[in-house]
């Protein structure tokens, strides 16, 4: 969880993730740049290969959201 | 058989009439016969083409579909029995099989859509290219007709094979039901793009006859005809005086050329986006909304979320998020890190999707570089815009801008208008050099006390005719505020008193039928006026 | 059964209210055509002609019923011919004439059908010269278009007038709503479109073109020989005759007096022709004779070769009102409380054309 907290600050400094209650995507508090970046970032750091069809609003809504959806793929081969 | 005439309206209350009358079941039947018919007396011949492209389309998905359900059925019988890198390796090369499929699917479309609407495009350019080099080449272009719609159902085609492809959903095995989902006919003309998930659903579902559906079909359509008989039609007596005779005018005059085909451009496709929802909504069928106020937008990338809806979701799921996402992507991005820093190397990929997006959104529009540059020209004001944006924030902090005041979102809004109608030169004018000289021309000369001297009533429209445009591009603006609001004018209006909304609807008819731009005075072969 | 079963269908799903519904469209659509109603004279085509055009057409209307003993069919021919002030001075005739400039062939008979729904004339006078042409008059259309009242009839007549002039299918829509030709004249609309500036004086004739003339002496040309007209004008009359000889009405085709060539005055021989097959009664004013009759002076009395100006209308009016008055036994109601206001409208119309009115004759107080 620590290392997705560090890969979303690190594109997005100016918002608080830890604490923010707001949808991610819904909202539009992140735009297409920032999810491209975080995702090439996190199918890095997780092993993982995040395709266009899981780029579904509910998935990123949230850290806890993006960590579960990490957690998913990582069981797949 | 053009949206906006009498014909058209005929040929869909006949089509209401049978729809209704057929039972519940049946009535998808009725509109694939009108949709092929309505094709007919547009393009004749040409329906085969689209005939054609669903029959591939189809059997590409369906192909595509039992490729994957066999892997699966053999993966789970034989999955235990199999080594780790075993399964890897079917797993790839079942993939590979799909792709391939998919690939050859798309290829066909797409060489279909490149032949008909690019060919003379390509064979003009080769022959320059060639010609370059010094080496001769006859002029091989020759004329076809464009089959009506092919640039919309072409990517409605493609996304469909692109989602069996990604599991979206299944594959539909009832070819004729599909056949509807390419030719329905309220989008074949200039789109919604529609998604098969979306309308499929509904083209298959059973629709009861509405009444209240029925009337606001009816006031959607009427003021679809309003913005395009009084609005689009009148502007564009106008926009064609200025752009005709582009060498004729300078400065402020050419500018209000390129504003004005903007709005023209904007009432007459958002106009027909109305009167295609309005038709399709009477059949209980909603199609996707195409406009969102684009001149609200306060950026160039907000108003491309904002017109052509469907254009730009199209291009977001199948080229953007694709490509940026894919590995080749990812490892530029890493390559650029190390050359240009973290900042610039994690947007590389982005950026690069963006401009090749938006490339091809112009290349989309028409077969010419005008159209390319276009597109390449709002590429680049929101790649500079991203790019730019920590600039523009200490700008702000600079300047003590407030940033949800309204004199900031209203100079927001003002500068997109500017920034989108200055590529407007690109889409209207002849061509690209043409382009390039009307703003050349507009930026020397200025000219400014041309909107006061009077010349504005020589470009085609006298002074009365000015300001029934003026009073119609206020009615425009006042809907659209309601609209950006919220508020739902039709259901508005139903919910007063009958008299009032009588008048309502009545004048808005008879102010098409006054005001419009139609009829024998504007066909110069058919007027008795004339002879008088 | 079936009925039954796809009415069901239909209806089925309808929340309780639907023949709320059915009535609410149909009250709907009544309103928009009472709108259509009040809005479709205002766009015509505005200038001397249909300001005249409308006179006659709603002078006409405005007759009051069944008070009329002679009515009068016919373009140029008849109102500038035939002045119904004049024959009520003279003989105490009552009459009035429904023509229009030009009006087509085939408009004819269903103008005839208009005026009879109105009044039981002894005598209906048709003119001749509408048919005594090669081409179809088409141009002038609007002028009926524009004024008649909508009915079956103008349906019909609408009908006609497009098999004629050859206009098939979409394009015959801006006939029967002329609006979609002239709703951009919305630019130029003035008191003349909204108000009737022409008032009626027993729809008699005083257009300015009327009441002057520029005519050089001219010989009058008698012939006996036939010219062919257009076929599609000899369809019409034919069609005509036929819907003559089923009326009650006397008709009488009547050609008026013309210094025209001989090929003119050939034609009018041929409709003469054609109108005897159907026994229905003709008289040519051409004739040697008939014509010395009037004992014209060319240059005082004619506006031009084709028509005479308000001085030979009186000429012609004189003769032409004692034939009828003898030949069909028309009355002289000069004093019946029912026409009370017929003097007072002749007398007004003494008055408009005195300056340019030649002739001495008594008038009745």
């Amino acid at each position: 969880m620590e290392t997705l907290y560090k890969i979303l600050e690190e594109a997005r400094a100016d918002v608080d993730f830890r604490n923010q209650t707001g949808k991610l995507i819904d909202d539009g508090i992140l735009d297409s740049f920032d999810i491209i970046a975080i995702i090439g970032e996190i199918n890095e750091a997780f092993g993982i290969d995040i395709s266009v069809d899981e780029l579904l609003p509910e998935n990123f809504n949230s850290p806890e959201a993006m960590m579960a959806l990490i957690e998913k793929l990582q069981k797949e081969v | 058989m053009e949206f906006v005439s009498a014909i058209f309206l005929i040929f869909v209350s006949i089509v209401c009439v049978i729809y209704f009358a057929f039972p519940k079941k049946h009535r998808w039947v009725v509109l694939l016969i009108a949709s092929y018919l309505f094709y007919w007396f547009n393009s004749t011949y040409l329906a085969a083409v689209l005939a054609g492209m669903t029959v591939v389309t189809w059997l590409t998905g369906l192909m595509i579909e039992k490729t994957s359900d066999k892997a699966s059925e053999y993966f789970k019988e034989h999955q235990a029995q199999m080594t780790e890198s075993e399964r890897k390796s079917y797993k790839n090369s079942v993939t590979q099989k799909k792709k391939r499929i998919l690939l050859l699917g798309v290829l066909i479309d797409l060489g279909v859509l490149l032949f008909f609407k690019y060919h003379n495009f390509f064979l003009g350019n080769a022959a320059s290219l060639l010609g370059l080099f010094g080496i001769p080449m006859k002029d091989y272009r020759f004329d076809l007709l464009l089959p009506l719609g092919i640039s919309f159902y072409t990517l409605q085609a493609i996304a469909y094979m692109v989602d069996i492809y990604r599991k979206k959903y299944r594959a539909d095995r009832r070819f004729f039901r599909f056949a509807l989902f390419m030719s329905y006919f309220p989008q074949i003309v200039q789109g919604p793009i529609a998604r098969y998930h979306k309308l499929a659903e509904q083209i298959y579902q059973e629709h009861s006859f509405d009444f209240t559906r029925l009337k606001f079909g009816c006031q959607l359509i009427l003021w679809g005809f309003m913005k395009k008989l009084i609005l689009a039609d009148r502007l564009g007596i106008l926009v064609d005086t200025i752009f005709d005779n582009y060498t004729d005018y300078r400065g402020g005059i050419l500018f209000l050329g390129a504003i004005g085909f903007g709005l023209q451009t904007y009432a007459d496709f958002s106009g027909g986006m109305e009167i295609a929802r309005g038709v399709s909504q009477i059949f209980g069928i909603e199609l996707e909304i195409n406009f969102k106020q684009p001149y609200f937008a306060k950026s160039i990338e907000e108003f491309w979320r904002r017109w052509h809806i469907t254009l730009g979701t199209w291009m977001k799921d199948y080229i953007f998020y694709p490509l940026s996402l894919s590995k080749r992507f990812a490892n530029l991005s890493k390559k650029a890190r190390k050359l240009f820093g973290n900042y610039i190397g994690k947007k590389l990929p982005s950026f690069l999707a963006m401009f090749l997006v938006y490339f091809l959104v112009g290349f989309w529009h028409g077969s010419s570089w005008k159209y390319v540059v276009y597109g390449i020209w709002n590429g680049m004001i929101i790649t500079s815009g991203i790019l730019l944006a920590p600039v523009y924030q200490k700008g702000i902090a600079l300047f003590h801008v407030k940033e949800d005041s309204y004199g900031w979102k209203f100079f927001q809004m003002v500068r997109t208008f500017l920034l989108c109608s200055l590529g407007r030169f690109f889409s209207r004018a002849g061509s690209c050099m043409i382009a390039f000289s009307m703003i050349r021309n507009m930026f020397l000369y200025p000219r400014t006390w041309e909107f006061f001297d009077g010349t504005l009533l020589t470009l085609g429209l006298d002074a009365k005719d000015l300001t029934v445009l003026a009073a119609m591009i206020i009615l425009l603006l006042l809907v659209d505020i309601a609209h950006e609001r919220g508020v739902k004018i039709r259901e508005s209006i139903a919910s007063q008193g009958f008299i009032f909304r009588w008048l309502i609807y009545w004048t808005a008819f008879y102010l098409v039928v006054i005001f419009g731009m139609y009829g024998p005075a504007y066909d110069s072969s058919s007027f008795i006026y004339q002879q008088f | 059964m079936k009925h039954d079963r796809m009415w069901k269908r239909i209806t089925c799903n309808q929340p309780v209210g639907w023949l709320h519904n059915k009535i609410g469209t149909i009250g709907f659509f009544l309103m928009g055509f009472a709108i259509f109603l009040g809005i479709r004279g205002i766009f015509g085509v505005s200038n001397e002609y249909s300001e005249h055009a409308e006179m006659m057409i709603e002078g006409y209307y405005e007759e009051q019923e069944n008070t009329l003993d002679a009515v009068f069919i016919g373009n140029s021919h008849i109102y500038r011919y035939w002045q119904s002030a004049f024959a009520w001075e003279e003989y105490g005739i009552a009459s009035s004439a429904l023509s229009v400039s030009a009006m087509p062939a085939s408009t004819v008979k269903n103008v005839a059908i208009e005026a009879l729904k109105t009044q039981k004339p002894k005598v209906l006078v048709l003119d001749a010269t509408a048919f005594a042409r090669k081409d179809n008059a088409e141009k002038k259309v609007y002028l009926l278009l524009d004024n008649m009242k909508f009915s079956f009839n103008y349906i019909d007549m609408v009908e006609n007038y497009c098999e004629s002039a050859g206009v098939t299918g979409m394009d015959k829509l801006q006939y029967y709503i002329p609006i979609i030709q002239f709703h951009s004249r919305w630019k130029e609309l003035g008191k003349a479109d909204f108000v009737r500036t022409y008032p009626s004086y027993l729809n008699s004739c005083y257009m300015e073109s009327f009441l002057t003339s520029t005519i050089k002496e001219r010989e009058h040309r008698a012939t006996e020989v036939r010219t062919e007209i257009g076929t599609n004008n000899e369809a019409d009359l034919r069609d005509l005759l036929e819907w003559c000889t089923e009326q009650e009405v006397k008709v009488l085709f009547l050609a008026v007096p013309m210094l025209r060539s001989e090929e003119k005055l050939g034609m009018i021989n041929r409709v003469e022709d054609i109108v005897k097959e159907y026994g229905v009664d003709f008289i040519d004013y051409n004739e040697v004779e008939l014509y010395e009759s009037f004992d014209f002076q060319v240059t005082q009395d004619f506006q031009d070769t084709n028509h005479t100006n308000i001085n030979g209308s009186y000429k012609f009016t004189k003769v032409f009102g004692k034939y009828l008055e003898e030949q069909y036994g028309l009355m002289d109601h000069r004093g019946e409380t029912l026409y009370a206001s017929w003097d007072e409208k002749a007398r007004e119309y003494e008055e408009l054309i005195q300056e340019y009115f030649i002739y001495p004759r008594e008038v009745i107080d």
